[in-house]
């Protein structure tokens, strides 16, 4: 991970004088800073993001001097990668969804109009320790708190607590921090790779509740299961697994060989929006229909400033 | 009371005068849903206790389901069927469930837990409970509690290789894993292992080799982080020669997989025998784990099944699968479960009446005498003294390849040759121990060619009449006391490390020329061995494969080792200066030497020219 020094600003100044008394330093700190109560101030940047989206990972790898991406789990760009859909594969615009794209086309990963979605996490991988973005996993947001003209964002990752200062912060998670989006989730999906030999094509297994999606790969198929906008991951598996079975049982040719390991969201409309703190922005990244839209609309956001 | 939070990987406390009103009470809350803890939920909830799992991640079963590890062909054993069976079993028997969900802070009241803040997605709840289990992996709950816990190697931290897997879909239509892996720091900061977490996930990359890509696990499958000091500890040496616990939890047959081959130098004192010198890994040994294992040594109310178990490194190097993490979770639920249906502290739990709940699970099976091939099953008994000349007359050549070679004749008989010598050292009266030098002896000089293998089952006895001969190999190795044979660890190897246990002043020098040069000349002609034809499996990644790396690490730092423990029986000022300058020169003659020189560094850090290592190594 980079090392980098700041331009001194005084938001941050602000935030520290509340939050901690430390000097402006690189934005990993070898010795970290600590605030008053002993918390370490690990990180100091213009936008922290929270969720590795691909909005997200789309400003952070364009800027990654002035960025923090936090992402609770291990993975990156989860709504695609991790949800499997949407896989649909458009053309790209910027400079970032440029450099994805052609990765996904090396890596052997596209076809049909579509890329193979699980190791796409792995190629924003690559891209991040090229760039040298800064990105903290397994960071689960504890606290975010405005601090002079800035926030102070408290996280417990497996070292447990410390902060990271910034200008503002842009909340790109599914249901926003402290779920406060979660009214508006239209519905939720789940899905999962199919595996084997089906005697017929998959699409007769359709129904409101359930489809068969084609992917990158010859022989590529997802099992994707509608879900009520109040699921949540014990009940979508559970959905997941009757849905299966009840398939298996016409045919047994074919079974379940993995699961999406993110939900999938659709909202009732596209936003962006206060959030739950004043001068949080909620912009959720799973509202795009396609990852190279979303890396794009992530590199400009920073511009749009 | 006090509120204890983690901050900068250690637990900082203040007084409160109570816990927050808490959201809900359990009888047992489970803290990482992993192969340990996943079970542990289950068997208390089908018991009928009230019962809360929390972990980090949206699902349970750690390594058996997000880590991906091993494959079956279809469902319901394959990755998703293994999720399915545990969601449906806790939603049948009425656990509750909080995923993504981290610990922020415990509360302690004297030395029993009674609760805890936990978080998701900006959200704190106060939970309370009679009981808990830590099976986090990282001790996160141990530590809040106030328990002692060790992390990773004694002479440097260092922890066994963790990965990150993709499951994958082979041409052939099987599921299974690949892995990219490496080695950790433990604890550091987030920074750190984001940092770390990423390298691995973009490594996997490499890996997927065409195949289909089931799931990018989003996991990182560890093998060790911290071992929690507990009520009793067992030892690799206890598990090998001391008597067994006659009251188990749980019993199982464990093989040795470390999985550095080439760093096996700065492991402990049995270890090196079992790895090194014997080269047990085709073999598995029994492992009687006592219920006190699994209790946190200072806490009340707080069990640790899992990596957390009262078992030292070296068990742990076998006894961390999938299965065995599986029965410690089961043993400690069972525990709870009689200590809160009969109104007991966890120490009071009467082990009649435990097993009565762990036979039920099948968990401690009577365990045969002594060894069993690993893959083949094939139980081995004790050599006799000419079994043991018998064997060892012999060029040692095909031991890489048992590993993977799963047919019934796969154990080397002189693996177990030289097991048998360090059994009788350990354990054998002076008798037999006697009679068997004596034969040694006779046979190192009566047999030229085999005469380095004769040599290594006296120095594994310790038994200083090997000296002259493991000296002349270190000062001319290939000679025609060291005619060249394949092997992971050939003669050469050995010999280096048996001179720093038994040896005289006069190994010092061949031993620090072995350092000064990087081991280059010392194992130049050990590239022409070719143990097996790893062609054969792909996959696999072998250190010391015509790696030149792999054969100078473990030379260098074999020789090390061996001068710790030389210049403590043999002190010698000149040379430990020489080692010191080596070890702060800044410069590596071959990858991952700086490795070895930092170990170096703490272990010859003495201003008197004496080593001061730990003795462990």
């Amino acid at each position: 991970m980079s090392v980098m020094t700041l331009r001194r600003r005084t938001f941050i100044a602000s935030a520290a004088a509340s939050a901690a008394s430390f000097r402006i330093g690189p934005i990993w700190a070898q010795t970290p800073k600590r605030s008053p109560s002993g918390v370490p101030v690990v990180a100091e940047c213009e936008t922290v993001f929270l969720g590795a989206s691909a909005y997200a990972l789309g400003a952070a790898l364009k800027n990654p001097a002035k960025t923090v991406v936090l992402e609770q789990s291990l993975m990156l760009v989860p709504e695609f990668s991790g949800a499997l859909l949407p896989n649909v594969l458009t053309a790209a615009e910027g400079e970032i969804a440029t450099l994805v794209r052609e990765r996904i086309e090396k890596e052997g990963l596209s076809g049909n109009g579509r890329y193979h979605a699980p190791p796409v996490s792995d190629v924003m991988s690559a891209l991040v320790m090229h760039r040298k973005a800064n990105l903290f996993l397994n960071a689960n947001v504890a606290d975010i708190r405005r601090a002079g003209r800035g926030f102070v964002v408290e996280i417990i990752g497996p070292d447990g607590y410390s902060t990271i200062a910034a200008e503002r912060v842009i909340d790109t998670m599914p249901t926003a921090w402290r779920d406060a989006g979660a009214k508006a989730i239209k519905e939720k999906f789940f899905a999962a790779p199919l595996v084997g030999k089906p005697k017929g094509d998959l699409g007769r297994f359709a129904t409101d509740k359930r489809e068969v999606v084609p992917g990158a790969l010859p022989g590529e198929n997802i099992l994707k299961v509608r879900l009520a906008a109040d699921t949540d991951w014990h009940n979508a598996r559970l959905a997941l697994y009757d849905a299966f079975e009840k398939m298996v049982a016409e045919d047994d040719t074919f079974s379940i060989g993995g699961e999406a390991t993110a939900l999938g969201y659709l909202y009732r409309e596209a936003r962006t929006q206060a959030a739950h703190l004043p001068g949080v922005v909620w912009h959720p990244g799973a509202q795009y229909p396609d990852l190279m839209n979303a890396l794009t609309a992530g590199e400009l956001c920073l511009k749009s400033k | 009371m006090l509120e204890v939070k983690m901050i900068a990987g250690k637990p900082v406390t203040r007084t409160v005068a109570a816990m927050p009103t808490p959201a809900g009470h359990y009888d047992l809350i489970v803290v990482g849903l992993g192969s340990a803890g996943a079970e542990a939920l289950i068997v208390a909830a089908e018991a009928g206790l009230k019962v809360l799992g929390v972990d980090v991640r949206a699902a349970m079963g750690g390594n058996w389901t997000l880590g991906a590890i091993n494959g079956a062909p279809k469902w319901p054993g394959n990755v998703p069927g293994r999720l399915a069976s545990l969601e449906r079993a806790a939603h049948k028997h009425g656990a509750e469930l909080a995923y993504e969900t981290s610990v922020a802070a415990a509360y302690r009241d004297g030395q029993r837990i009674v609760g805890l803040k936990i978080l998701r997605n900006g959200i704190f709840r106060d939970v309370t409970a009679n009981m808990f289990i830590d099976a986090t992996g990282n001790a996160t709950l141990a530590l809040l509690a106030g328990a002692k816990v060790r992390f990773g190697r004694a002479v440097d931290g260092a922890q066994f290789t963790v990965s990150r897997t993709y499951y994958v879909e082979h041409a052939d239509g099987r599921m299974g894993p690949v892995y990219s892996g490496k080695c950790r720091s433990p604890n550091v900061p987030v920074a750190e292992q984001s940092a770390f977490a990423t390298e691995l996930a973009a490594g996997r990359l490499g890996f997927r080799n065409k195949r289909r890509v089931l799931m990018a696990c989003p996991y990182i499958g560890a093998r060790e982080e911290a071992g929690v000091e507990t009520d009793v500890v067992l030892s690799f040496r206890e598990c090998l020669f001391g008597p067994r616990c006659e009251k188990p939890v749980f019993t199982a047959w464990v093989p040795y997989d470390i999985h550095r081959i080439s760093d096996r130098a700065f492991e402990t004192e049995p270890s090196v025998n079992w790895e090194i010198l014997c080269r047990m890994s085709p073999f598995a040994y029994p492992v009687s784990v006592p219920y006190e294992a699994l209790i946190a040594k200072g806490v009340e109310n707080l069990l640790v099944p899992s990596r957390h178990m009262g078992i030292d490194r070296d068990v742990l190097a076998g006894l961390r699968m999938v299965a065995e993490m599986q029965m410690s979770g089961k043993a400690a639920a069972a525990a709870v479960v009689v200590a809160l249906k009969s109104g007991i502290s966890v120490r009071e739990v009467p082990y009649g009446e435990l097993r009565k709940h762990l036979d039920r699970y099948n968990l401690a099976r009577p365990l045969r005498q002594p060894h069993v091939g690993f893959y083949s099953k094939n139980e081995i008994a004790p050599f006799t003294d000419d079994q043991i000349i018998q064997a060892l007359k012999r060029d040692i050549g095909n031991a890489v390849s048992w590993v993977f070679h799963r047919t019934p004749d796969d154990e080397d008989r002189s693996s177990y040759a030289y097991y048998s010598c360090w059994d009788v050292a350990e354990r054998g009266s002076q008798e037999r121990n006697s009679a068997l030098r004596s034969k040694l002896v006779q046979a190192m000089h009566a047999e030229k060619r085999y005469s380095a293998n004769y040599a290594t089952a006296l120095g594994i006895m310790g038994d200083p009449q090997a000296v002259d001969i493991l000296l002349e190999i270190v000062r001319n190795p290939g000679g025609e006391r060291d005619p060249l044979v394949d092997y992971v660890y050939p003669n050469r190897l050995k010999a280096i490390c048996l001179l720093g246990r038994i040896g005289s002043a006069e190994a010092v020098k061949p031993l620090v020329d072995i350092v000064a040069d990087g081991g280059e000349q010392y194992t130049a002609t050990l590239l022409k061995a070719k143990a097996c034809d790893y062609s054969k499996y792909p996959g696999w990644v072998y250190p010391f494969d015509g790696r030149a790396a792999g054969y100078r690490f473990a030379a260098v730092s074999l020789a090390v080792v061996a001068l710790d423990l030389l210049l403590k029986r043999h002190p010698d000022p000149g040379t430990a200066t020489r080692i010191r300058e080596w070890a702060h020169d800044g410069k590596t003659a071959f990858p991952d030497e700086a490795q070895i020189k930092a170990i170096a560094q703490r272990l010859f850090h003495g201003a008197e020219g004496r080593s001061n290592g730990n003795g462990k190594v």
